[in-house]
């Protein structure tokens, strides 16, 4: 559950546990409930139709049934605690990413930001927005690790029709807050740039990496209507550019609401 | 009469469906874990697995591509039970890789059956 004081990345972290506690518990239920009406079906099957205990085993089932849903209530409400829309200034959300990630910047790698649009507000869930800027910050941090280099980032708005040149495709808003991640690492091998969103491709050593961060960011963005593009040269650096609706009118957070009591 | 391997890391999960299979006289095998399957896959007497998702080891999406690999015509029924994504992210993504049929957990242990019948009699037919 999240208070009116949690940070980003503690808000992350919780919904983040709560998940994974509700989709474990939905997951070994499901896998106990399936034990359950597999036996009772054979049972049932098993014995005169209509016998008394045949209808006894039409019981258990009837009640598997019931805790089914039950366990897609569990499932469910662990999604909802993750996503909760509201206007969000972007340069806020980048700005506590930046913040908690600094502690564990590496010395070899520079940080530069850009901030041109400070008041750009998106309709998000500011937690899953959290999750997609670290997510493309620890990308490009591991792609220096070794060598060093500079992280770059930028926050500018860009008018829908310029959007729709750079995507290439249909565009529903006036205004976008653009964040491009720019770093100077390994690069990306063209015969490998087609599938960096895939669920579960990653370069890294087998057991090192789920190959899962970026299909999510991708999951993130496409859901907030907006876009995500890579663009990068073979041996050296690559730029995520993120594309994000500016749309509705900004209050302010809980958590700012109750900082400035 | 057919070969079925089922892999699941649950142990009274996969003894039910042993049971249930056995009974309808398929010949069953049986693996904990993606990467047991793998080694003890034999292409010759195995004609549908049954494979679970998310499991130690090697998780059945994985799995599944491989068996793709070592058996192209190999038939392949996938079940989950979900996890945080819920059982339908996953199952999507293996029907994707090329599973047959997909199922969520719980379900009919009679439907599975009929969906096996109906695989392994189209794989006779052609």
């Amino acid at each position: 559950m999240r208070t009116k004081s949690d940070s980003l990345p503690l808000q992350a972290k919780k919904s983040e546990t709560i998940g994974a506690i509700a989709g474990g518990i939905a997951h070994d239920l499901n896998n106990i409930l399936l034990t359950i009406s597999g036996y009772s079906e054979m049972l049932r099957d098993d014995l005169p139709e209509s016998s008394a205990t045949s209808e006894k085993a039409a019981r258990i089932l009837e009640a598997v049934s019931k805790a089914r849903s039950l366990t897609n209530h569990l499932i469910n409400l662990s999604r909802q605690s993750e996503t909760v829309k509201i206007p969000v200034r972007v340069s806020d959300v980048l700005k506590e990413t930046i913040g908690f990630i600094i502690t564990s910047f590496p010395d070899n790698i520079k940080l530069r930001c850009r901030i041109t649009e400070k008041e750009a507000i998106v309709s998000a869930d500011p937690v899953q927005l959290f999750r997609v800027f670290l997510n493309l910050m620890t990308n490009a941090i591991r792609s220096m690790e070794k060598e060093g280099g500079t992280l770059s980032i930028n926050l500018a708005l860009m008018e829908g029709k310029l959007v729709h040149k750079d995507l290439n495709r249909e565009i529903y808003a006036d205004e976008y807050a653009l964040l491009t991640f720019s770093d100077t690492g390994k690069g990306i091998e063209p015969s490998i740039s087609g599938r960096i969103f895939e669920p579960f491709f990653t370069t890294r050593e087998e057991g090192k990496g789920t190959g899962l961060g970026l299909s999510v960011v991708r999951g993130i963005v496409t859901e907030l209507e907006g876009d995500i593009v890579v663009s990068y040269k073979k041996t050296k650096g690559s730029v995520f550019s993120v594309y994000l609706p500016v749309s509705g009118e900004f209050s302010e957070t809980p958590g700012e609401k109750e900082k400035n009591k | 009469m057919p070969g079925i391997l089922i892999i699941e890391d649950e142990i009274e999960l996969r003894d039910m469906l042993k049971l249930a299979l056995t009974r309808k006289k398929y010949k069953v095998f049986e693996a904990d874990d993606g990467r047991q399957a793998i080694n003890r896959f034999k292409p010759s007497i195995t004609d549908l697995v049954i494979t679970d998702i998310i499991m130690p080891e090697e998780d059945g999406l994985k799995v599944i591509m491989k068996l793709r690999d070592l058996k192209p015509a190999i038939k392949i029924i996938a079940i989950s039970g979900g996890g945080k994504a819920g059982p339908g992210s996953y199952l999507n993504m293996a029907k994707a890789l090329g599973a047959d049929a997909v199922y969520s957990k719980p379900f009919s242990i009679n439907d599975l059956i009929v969906t096996i019948e109906q695989l392994l009699t189209y794989e006779q037919l052609i």
